[in-house]
C-alpha cells in the first residue's frame, strides 16, 4: 500500500478551518488563547492538530 | 523544488507507513498533504490517528503529525515539526507526547511531555512558582514541562516510541515486528548521522582520518560547524 498524496487548495483549507472552528464554537483567536492557557479536551486536541496543519500548509 | 519535495515527502511517508504497518495490527494509510504541491508538506495518518490495542481491546490512539520542507540547500528533506502522541480512548486526551519544533526558542527543541501527576513534584513546582512565576507558570500541570531529549539530531524516532509501546506497555503487534523496528530505526539514524556530519564536517573528517581513511577537504563549500544545531537545547 503506497502513501497517498493529497493536494489541497487554499479554498479547501480555509473551508476545513471554518468547519473545525464551527465545531468548536469559537474563533481562531479564542481557540489559540484556550490552547495556551487551559487543559484541552479530547476533541480540542484533535482540533488543535487540524488547525495547526491547516495554518502550516497555508504558510501562516 | 516542489517536485523534489513532493517525491521526498512521499518517500518519507512510505517509511512511516512501513514502520507502523510492520509493528501494529491493521493497515494504516499515511498521507502526504500539500497546498497546490507547494513548498511544504504535512505527513499524518489519513484518519488522523492509529488505533492501539491490547489483546484485541482498543485502548489508545497514536497521533502523528509531521511538517516537512527542504533545507536551505534545497537538497535535503527537513523536518520542521514532529508530534507523536498517545491518547487514551477514555477521554481522548494525551497520555504522553514526543514533540520536535525546529523553531523552538524557550523550551527544548525535542522533548517529552508526560500527562501525569505527582504530588511531590507539584510541591516543588508550586514553591518555585511562588519565587519564579515567569519560569514555572503552571505548577499544577506536569504536562506543561518539556523533558529535553537530544536536540535536533539525537532525538528519539517513531520506532523508539513504537518499541516502548510494545515492550513496556504490552500493546498488540504483528508477527516479526522487531524487523520493522530495526529497519526503520536504522534508516532514521543513518539520516540523522548524515545530517550531523553536515553540521560539523571537520569533526567527521577528523574521526575518519583517525580510523585510517583519507579525507581531503573540499575545494569549496562551508567547513564551518553549525554551532546553533550543536549547542541548542
Amino acid at each position: 500500500m503506497s502513501p497517498i498524496i493529497v493536494t489541497e487548495t487554499r479554498e479547501s483549507l480555509l473551508n476545513r478551518r471554518a468547519a473545525v472552528l464551527a465545531r468548536l464554537g469559537m474563533t481562531a483567536e479564542e481557540f489559540a488563547h484556550l490552547a495556551a492557557t487551559k487543559t484541552l479536551t479530547g476533541a480540542e486536541w484533535e482540533a488543535r492538530d487540524e488547525l495547526d496543519e491547516i495554518a502550516f500548509l497555508l504558510g501562516e | 523544488m516542489p517536485d523534489s519535495l513532493g517525491r521526498r515527502s512521499a518517500e518519507f511517508a512510505s517509511e512511516v507507513q512501513a514502520s507502523l504497518n510492520g509493528v501494529l495490527p491493521g493497515d494504516v494509510s499515511i498521507v502526504a498533504v500539500s497546498m497546490d504541491a507547494g513548498d511544504r508538506y504535512s505527513v499524518r495518518p489519513s484518519s488522523g490517528s492509529v488505533p492501539i490495542h491490547v489483546d484485541g481491546e482498543y485502548l489508545a490512539d497514536l497521533r502523528l503529525l509531521m511538517f516537512l520542507s527542504l533545507d536551505h540547500t534545497g537538497r535535503y528533506l527537513k523536518t520542521l515539526r514532529s508530534d507523536l502522541a498517545i491518547h487514551s480512548v477514555l477521554d481522548r486526551t494525551p497520555l504522553l507526547r514526543l514533540e520536535f519544533r525546529s523553531d523552538m526558542h524557550t523550551a527544548p527543541i525535542a522533548h517529552w511531555q508526560i500527562h501525569a501527576e505527582r504530588g511531590a513534584f507539584s510541591h516543588l513546582l508550586a514553591r518555585a512558582h511562588a519565587h519564579r512565576p515567569e519560569l514555572v507558570a503552571r505548577p499544577h500541570d506536569l504536562s506543561s514541562l518539556h523533558l529535553p531529549v537530544g536536540g535536533k539530531r539525537f532525538r528519539p524516532c517513531l520506532e523508539d516510541l513504537l518499541e516502548f509501546l510494545v515492550v513496556e506497555c504490552g500493546v498488540d503487534t504483528r508477527e516479526g515486528w522487531q524487523a520493522a523496528i530495526h529497519q526503520g530505526r536504522a534508516s532514521w539514524r543513518r539520516r540523522q548521522l548524515a545530517s550531523a556530519v553536515r553540521d560539523i564536517p571537520e569533526e567527521a573528517a577528523r574521526s575518519l582520518r583517525e580510523a585510517g581513511w583519507e579525507v581531503p577537504p573540499p575545494d569549496s563549500g562551508s567547513r564551518q560547524a553549525r554551532q546553533q544545531t550543536l549547542s541548542a537545547w
